[in-house]
């Protein structure tokens, strides 16, 4: 101890050799250097947009009012569809829940090799075109399409059922593309939950239900509450769907937003519409930040 | 500590609580073409602390989980106090278990860890929070209750285990390695501590390693296990001292070994190596002149430098290793073959030095004659 107590505390005296810190800023600014392209490209297509977005919605006829947000408030037709909107997200969220949980549940109980396999299939959704897929199912949900028609010869039916423009249509279409962003989250913390607790649990006397109530349900949260964040806010401003399956009642915001550019002309309105909508997703970003943080959301580690 | 003295009442209640008898009869599991247990018979006296001791894939750990109801057996009985249990759900055995890495539970605190097999047991808020305190001074870490495994230390974290696994005072307990994540001093000061809370709480024990040392120091008995079967039951000091095979003589400590053929000679035995090497061996039931045979030697047996012993022989230090308390030296005899000799670090040995011409003696009894290879033999 004698010894170590003498020797002079670590750099107190030394000085750092000038040529070394030369070295450590290069490398630094190298650093820097890779991150460059991408924050470029974040600035110009990503931030000045948004900027932008910002000041438009905030101007009337050439002076600055809030006048479009006001608008957005009190005028009925628009609070209806931003009700809409949130109550489709919600389902949407709701309904990949349900089948989600058990798919990934299912994942994450097999083999690597196996899981990565079954995972492809959960991902093949994902390089196909939205348009496509949307259309695919148009196919499939109409009163003269494939399933129908089964329906009707299978004698279950007796007259086709209404699965397209109207609600059912709109929450088919999305769940089927928003499904793998509830199944990944949650595959991945999943994932990375010790069996052993399952087998611990089990051991000191619970049964196989209780040991998934109060072991893996509660340590599997985390991926469940990243992957309804993500599917959520991704409905929100879901567009082609509800146009192509949506019936008059499922006009969803980003819908509006369009028809005020398009027809309307309308470009603060719509600006502030996005407004809206951007607000509303960061609110929800922040409050999950607060209560399981961001770094969940893309299969962060579960302790 | 004064920890266990401030709680004599349930000290007293844990002593009186026996632990069960355990028997396993002929267990065996088969993966597929693969034999991970073969036939394991134990018999555990109720109290026991018995080892299963052997490298990974010799079926100890396949062993341990069939106990646990983990593994379902594809033959073979486990009884415990004479019921057999081997068809039962885990949930229903009754039985204490540390895993390899704790297994604690990160989202519930020390205190609901350990309550965890109390709750499922649906005793009273009180009696919860009373058995908590208690066990929780038996492991020495009294006023943990509200941490969170993850804010505790990799020993903390091994007390927490085992006292959730002792709380409801299972008449079984079995431990999966686990030592295995702690650093060499932690881990024998738990040896000891684990061992000491093991007697205090008289619960039957199957405790699982590959680490020999851990093994002799903590066990009533030992079960060396090789290819899924065991080699061989026993004391330590039997194992070490009385090994049956190679494999149990070259797992627990270090042996050197000769091999050859038995001939008579003025009422001894002795061992005729294919080189014409005579050795003395103890008489013996079991072995007839003109048999093929293996005996095992441990190094600390063989003294260097002095001619006395049945057998002296003469060679050439070859290579000298320091371990600290002892040095061992290789020594390369005049017909070719090797010797490893051990002697404790003291003066008069560490003058040796490398190509030194020595004499190495011992006696009779110190070979050990065991089967050969890992047991296929027999």
């Amino acid at each position: 101890m004698a010894v170590t107590a003498r020797r002079p505390a670590v750099g107190a005296q030394i000085a750092v050799d000038p040529r070394m810190r030369k070295l450590y800023l290069r490398r630094q600014a190298a650093l820097f250097g890779l991150l460059l392209p991408a924050l470029l490209l974040l600035l110009v297509l990503f931030v000045y947009p948004i900027l932008r977005l910002l000041v438009t919605s905030v101007y009337d006829q050439g002076i600055i009012s809030l006048e479009h947000y006001r608008r957005i408030v009190e005028v009925d037709v628009y609070l209806r569809v931003m009700r809409t909107t949130f109550t489709i997200a919600l389902q949407v969220t709701a309904i990949c829940l349900v089948l989600g949980y058990p798919l990934a549940y299912f994942l994450s109980t097999l083999r690597a090799r196996t899981a990565r396999l079954l995972l492809i299939l959960v991902l093949i959704p994902f390089w196909t075109s939205i348009l496509v897929r949307t259309y695919a199912w148009m196919v499939l949900l109409q009163r003269q399409g494939v399933v129908n028609r089964w329906l009707l010869e299978l004698g279950l039916i007796d007259e086709p059922l209404r699965m397209m423009y109207n609600r059912i249509g709109v929450l088919v279409g999305m769940v089927h593309v928003l499904l793998p962003f509830m199944v990944l989250p949650a595959f991945a913390v999943m994932r990375g939950i010790d069996r052993d607790l399952i087998r611990a649990a089990q051991n000191l006397g619970a049964t196989p239900l209780q040991a998934f109530l109060r072991i893996f349900f509660p340590l599997s949260l985390p991926g469940v509450a990243a992957g309804s964040l993500l599917v959520f806010i991704l409905a929100l401003g879901f567009f082609i769907t509800p146009a192509l399956m949506g019936g008059r009642t499922e006009i969803m915001i980003a819908q509006l937003m369009e028809d005020q550019i398009r027809t309307q002309l309308n470009f603060p309105f719509a600006a502030a519409l996005g407004t809206v909508l951007l607000a509303v997703t960061l609110v929800i970003f922040v409050i999950y930040n607060r209560l399981l943080g961001l770094d969940k959301i893309f299969g962060g580690d579960v302790s | 500590m004064a920890g266990v003295q401030q709680a004599p009442a349930a000290a007293r209640r844990e002593r009186e609580q026996r632990g069960a008898r355990l028997e396993l009869i002929g267990l065996t599991k088969v993966y597929g073409d693969v034999v991970a247990a073969d036939q394991v018979t134990l018999d555990i006296a109720p109290g026991e602390f018995i080892t299963l001791l052997g490298p990974s894939g010799s079926g100890k750990t396949t062993t341990l989980m069939m106990v646990a109801g983990f593994v379902l057996p594809t033959a073979g009985q486990i009884l415990v106090n004479g019921e057999d249990i081997a068809f039962q759900p885990p949930h229903k055995r009754n039985i204490g278990m540390v895993f390899q890495n704790y297994a604690l539970f990160p989202h519930m605190t020390v205190a609901e860890n350990i309550a965890f097999p109390l709750k499922m047991r649906k005793w009273s808020r009180e009696q919860i929070r009373q058995a908590v305190r208690e066990v929780l001074q038996l492991v020495r870490l009294p006023g943990f209750e509200e941490r969170f495994p993850r804010q505790l230390s990799g020993g903390q974290q091994q007390r927490v285990a085992l006292a959730r696994a002792l709380v409801f005072r299972p008449p079984v307990l079995l431990m999966d390695e686990p030592l295995g994540a702690l650093d060499k001093k932690l881990r024998e000061e738990m040896q000891l501590e684990i061992k000491h809370i093991q007697e205090s709480t008289n619960t039957t024990t199957i405790y699982v390693t590959h680490d020999q040392e851990e093994a002799l120091t903590m066990s009533d008995r030992i079960a060396v296990m090789n290819g899924g079967r065991i080699e061989q039951v026993g004391t330590p000091r039997e194992l070490y001292e009385q090994p049956v095979s190679q494999f149990v003589a070259d797992f627990i400590g270090e042996s050197n070994f000769l091999s050859g053929r038995v001939e008579p000679g003025d009422g001894r035995f002795f061992l005729v190596t294919p080189e014409g090497w005579r050795v003395s061996i103890p008489v013996s039931d079991s072995v007839q002149p003109g048999d093929q045979v293996s005996v095992a030697l441990r190094p600390e047996r063989i003294v260097i430098g002095d001619g006395s012993g049945d057998n002296v022989v003469e060679g050439t230090i070859e290579e000298i290793i320091y371990v600290g308390e002892a040095t061992k030296f290789r020594v390369r005899l005049e017909h070719g073959s090797w010797l490893t000799v051990k002697q404790p670090s003291r003066l008069e040995t560490m003058r040796w030095r490398r190509g030194d011409r020595v004499r190495l003696s011992w006696g009779t009894a110190d070979a050990v004659i065991v089967r050969d290879g890992s047991g296929e033999s027999a």
